[in-house]
């Protein structure tokens, strides 16, 4: 049925339609509706599960771990500051395979204090672990939700994954949505038996156990190697999904790639603004085209550099930073020229801390991209497509506000 | 595509306003979104939303910097340059003021070119909640000079959405704020088919 969704509204309907069995979340802006609405399904009796209060992010996470442990399937939500005070127990959910979901509202990380969307915070989890599916509209939370439950339990990944949308830009804008019914859900996603040895206080176990130099390294590798497989396995549940509902998934999206001089990719709601000015570009003559990666890990590698095939230059977008080096993407993006050599790729952050990412946003972007593909050299590495330095000057600040 | 931005402080009803009409729009057959703007502040707060309508499936995911409609919930805000963002002689703007429709055309968005028009909605809120509700009272003085979403679909929607205590003051205020603007000339080829 088509409903009008905000995407926290979208991804509790997605977390209902799963039919989870616990879910433990602490509220934070912007994810605070989903925790919420999950509450209210658990009060009207629309969903059977164990709804556990916390008094913070770190015992939400530990909680699900817990709740997983039993092997029951467990989902919990989450948006910068909380997940940062989530990021040790991460590790854990990952190390002991547990196929948690998470949704990620997707906040900039203080200070200063900031309540608006960038990728900063979950991308600062990249390395926990965790599969990381960043999905552009309600719709799309919704039916990620779905799939990441799919992946996450198949015995051949096991990993938890994070579904992560952008604060206010999806979490709080509402749009028609298709919520699927229950039948059709189960067809895809059928209730979660673990058939592995799980936590049953009526035959105790040892879970979490310490692993000595010889077997240490060999449970990342393992870890590694599942997440590398789980390609194969968010293609067939990405197939399986459009046959049964009809909408189409992949882990890199195209528009219009294919006789594109200029692409530019990167990850979010950003990606459906770029989709509007490549319409608008197309119509004057440019040859320009998108790539958006749903699937940051696994980084679907062969899949981007497929896509990339035919560009002359290619602009990452980076709605994040690593201070002293790129942004995120570009860095990952760069590990593609293996597969795709002689590109030009250059480095846009944009949107950070809520910025918003325009038509002329990029616009900008790509009149930059234009002129590295008739030849001019760029002088930075990093180009911060909007910035106004003279909002932090210093010393025009103290004399306005300070005196 | 047709974009409106709505104006207020927080508690005015601006962020109802803008999923009420993005929600009937839906209900029509078309494609719509909207979204709200707001910091850390509680009532009293700026706020602002946007809502975008089309017959196509909408991607872009911006504030809207071109409206074809402002609409203001408070003319506190009357001169805000966050308000008068990119309004042209192509823009329509509806303010509940005490004002009148000369006086506003001093207004800094009457002076960018676009057509102001005033509505005494917290005066007619009163007479009819007995409180400064007014957010449907301004929708249906939007839809009496611009008809973006239709009035009947957005009355059903009224009746099924809104809690049942608040339905029946609802459909009354959207009746009123409709009948408030006759005899102000409807706009000609702005219906969105």
């Amino acid at each position: 049925m088509r409903q009008y969704l905000s995407g926290n509204k979208a991804a509790a309907e997605g977390a209902r339609l799963a039919e989870v069995k616990v879910v433990a979340a602490y509220p934070i802006t912007p994810q605070t509706s989903i925790v919420e609405y999950l509450a209210s399904f658990v009060a009207n009796g629309e969903l059977a599960a164990e709804m556990i209060p916390v008094e913070s992010e770190h015992s939400a996470i530990s909680a699900t771990y817990g709740a997983s442990l039993t092997g029951v399937r467990t989902f919990v939500a989450s948006s910068s500051q909380g997940l940062a005070l989530m990021h040790e127990a991460l590790f854990m959910a990952s190390g002991l395979r547990l196929p948690i979901v998470m949704a990620i509202a997707n906040r900039a990380l203080a200070s200063p204090v900031t309540i608006f969307t960038d990728h900063q915070d979950s991308l600062a989890q990249r390395d926990t672990g965790w599969l990381q599916f960043y999905v552009e509209d309600c719709q799309e939370v919704l039916d990620t939700i779905l799939i990441a439950y799919r992946v996450a339990e198949d015995c051949r990944v096991l990993l938890p994954i994070m579904v992560c949308f952008d604060g206010f830009y999806v979490s709080h804008i509402s749009e028609p949505v298709d919520v699927p019914d229950v039948a059709q859900v189960r067809e895809f996603l059928p209730e979660f038996k673990a058939n592995y040895p799980v936590l049953d206080i009526a035959n105790p176990k040892m879970f979490n156990v310490m692993a000595f130099p010889q077997f240490f390294e060999e449970f990342q590798r393992d870890k590694h190697e599942s997440m590398v497989g789980s390609e194969q396995v968010i293609k067939e549940a990405m197939l399986d999904f459009e046959r049964i509902f009809n909408r189409s998934y992949s882990m890199i999206e195209t528009y219009c790639t294919e006789d594109a001089d200029i692409i530019i990719a990167g990850l979010g709601s950003m990606m459906g603004t770029v989709r509007t000015a490549i319409d608008q570009l197309r119509s004057t003559g440019l040859k320009i085209g998108m790539a958006k990666i749903k699937s940051f890990r696994p980084f679907p590698y062969q899949d981007l550099a497929q896509a990339l095939k035919g560009a002359k230059v290619i602009g990452i977008l980076d709605r994040d930073i690593s201070p002293g080096s790129t942004g995120i993407v570009y860095q990952e993006v760069l590990a593609t020229l293996q597969e795709t050599p002689n590109k030009c790729i250059v480095d846009f952050v944009l949107g950070l801390g809520g910025r918003d990412v325009t038509i002329d946003t990029i616009e900008k972007a790509t009149g930059i991209l234009e002129q590295v593909l008739s030849g001019s050299e760029l002088k930075r590495r990093v180009i911060w497509v909007d910035e106004n330095r003279e909002v932090l000057d210093i010393w025009k600040v103290g004399e306005t506000n300070v005196g | 595509m047709y974009e409106i931005r709505l104006h207020g402080l927080g508690g005015e009803g601006v962020v109802l306003a803008s999923e009420l009409l993005g929600k009937t729009a839906m209900k029509q057959g078309k494609f719509s979104h909207s979204f709200p703007f707001f910091g850390t502040d509680i009532r009293g707060g700026v706020v602002k939303a946007f809502t975008r309508i089309d017959d196509k499936k909408i991607s872009i995911k911006s504030y809207i910097y071109r409206p074809d409609i402002i609409l203001l919930f408070n003319d506190i805000l009357l001169n805000d340059p966050d308000v008068t963002l990119g309004a042209s002689s192509s823009t329509l703007m509806i303010v509940n003021t005490r004002a009148g429709i000369d006086s506003l055309r001093q207004c800094t968005a009457a002076k960018q070119g676009a057509k102001v028009l005033p509505i005494d909605a917290t005066e007619l809120g009163y007479k009819i909640f007995q409180r400064p509700i007014f957010n449907v009272i301004l929708l249906g003085a939007l839809l009496r000079i611009r008809e973006v979403v239709a009035k009947d679909v957005l009355v059903k929607v009224i009746s099924e959405e809104l809690p049942e205590r608040v339905v029946q003051g609802n459909l009354t205020a959207l009746e009123e704020g409709y009948c408030s603007m006759e005899g102000v000339l409807k706009d000609e080829a702005s219906v969105v088919s």
